[in-house]
């Protein structure tokens, strides 16, 4: 089956190559959807070896997945994988995400942080938080408290999910209304664990803890979205 | 007296206003017709403020005053709330043009880099 992973990236040109090299053996390519950074993260893919999209303007994560999930679906993927531009995921794990659904028992799988692969260097702020939203997306968006990590950023999925796929939030909401979405249309989906790797870098870049009000808001306003 | 024919001319001056708007169709006419509303009974309590206290001893305020105070809070933060949804929506159509576009440019940068190699 067609592999295409989607890296949306924001400012990434010191990481963006190591992850798109690491990505193109376990893939069939790469769609980088460079973020408007500004900086040489497009140059830095496009030397990797990666197909590059550009937003003219910065959209967010959200926005950046959508389109790379599209222009992945034009080149004619069967299967999409979403991961970070940061390099905290092992993309030697890409196969464990892709296998229920090459083999048929799933549709869509996610990446967990909190099956047993223990996250390295994970502060302890991070993990409450995330033992918090995962108990905001049970109350509110009605997704399984049995669902372990509703906000990981690595996930794949058969293109007929990609297709019908319903996400309108540009920012950092995307991974709850993505769960939500795929969990209500039916598909099979499940969680496997994932070796997530944070350091200096990745914590300087990634989501702060005030970013949780702001998902919250999002979510409040993208549901008077039309 | 003076602040009586100072409200009352401001609320004169946002009729006006609004119909000017709504002539040079930068607002619709349901629009027009709601803000109209609002400066009308704006001039209505301006002109008779017992007005304002006869509603408020019926809804239990006090105050006309303090009626007034408290529409005009809760109007506000539906104001607000319809600005922020209308924002919402715009940030929507510019990441979907924005979408579009980078898609439509890089499927013809790819389609000119696939023609220059089957040249080559």
């Amino acid at each position: 089956m067609r592999v295409i992973a989607v890296v949306p990236a924001y400012r990434e040109s010191r990481t963006v190559a190591r992850v798109v090299r690491s990505l193109l053996p376990v893939t069939d390519s790469v769609v980088v959807v460079d973020d408007g950074s500004g900086d040489r993260t497009a140059e830095e893919a496009r030397k990797a070896g990666a197909l590059v999209v550009r937003h003219c303007l910065n959209r967010g994560q959200g926005a950046a997945l959508r389109t790379g999930t599209e222009f992945a679906r034009r080149l004619g993927a069967e299967i999409i994988v979403h991961i970070d531009a940061d390099g905290q995921h092992e993309p030697a794990g890409l196969s464990d995400i892709t296998e229920p659904i090459v083999s048929g028992q799933a549709d869509a799988v996610f990446g967990s942080r909190f099956m047993g692969l223990k996250p390295e260097g994970m502060p302890l702020s991070r993990h409450c938080l995330l033992r918090m939203a995962r108990l905001f997306n049970h109350v509110f968006l009605g997704i399984p408290l049995s669902w372990t990590d509703p906000q990981s950023g690595l996930r794949a999925m058969r293109i007929a999910v990609a297709e019908r796929l319903c996400f309108r939030q540009d920012g950092m909401a995307h991974c709850s209304e993505i769960l939500q979405s795929v969990i209500r249309s039916g598909w099979r989906v499940t969680e496997v664990p994932v070796l997530v790797r944070y350091s200096g870098e990745t914590m300087a870049k990634g989501q702060k803890s005030t970013d949780a009000l702001r998902i919250v808001w999002q979510l409040i306003m993208g549901a008077f979205r039309q | 007296m003076v602040i009586k024919a100072i409200l009352s001319l401001i609320c004169v001056a946002a009729l006006i206003g609004v119909w000017t708007l709504s002539g040079k169709r930068r607002i619709n006419t349901m629009a027009a017709w709601a803000w109209s509303g609002l400066w009308v009974l704006g001039l209505a309590l301006t002109l008779f403020p017992e007005l304002a206290s006869r509603v408020a001893t019926a809804v239990g305020v006090g105050r006309g005053v303090d009626f007034i105070v408290y529409l005009a809070v809760l109007l506000a933060f539906y104001l607000i709330f319809r600005i922020f949804v209308r924002l919402e929506r715009i940030e929507g159509n510019i990441t979907s043009l924005v979408s579009q576009e980078s898609i439509r440019r890089a499927e013809s940068e790819y389609a000119d880099s696939e023609k220059g190699r089957r040249k080559k």
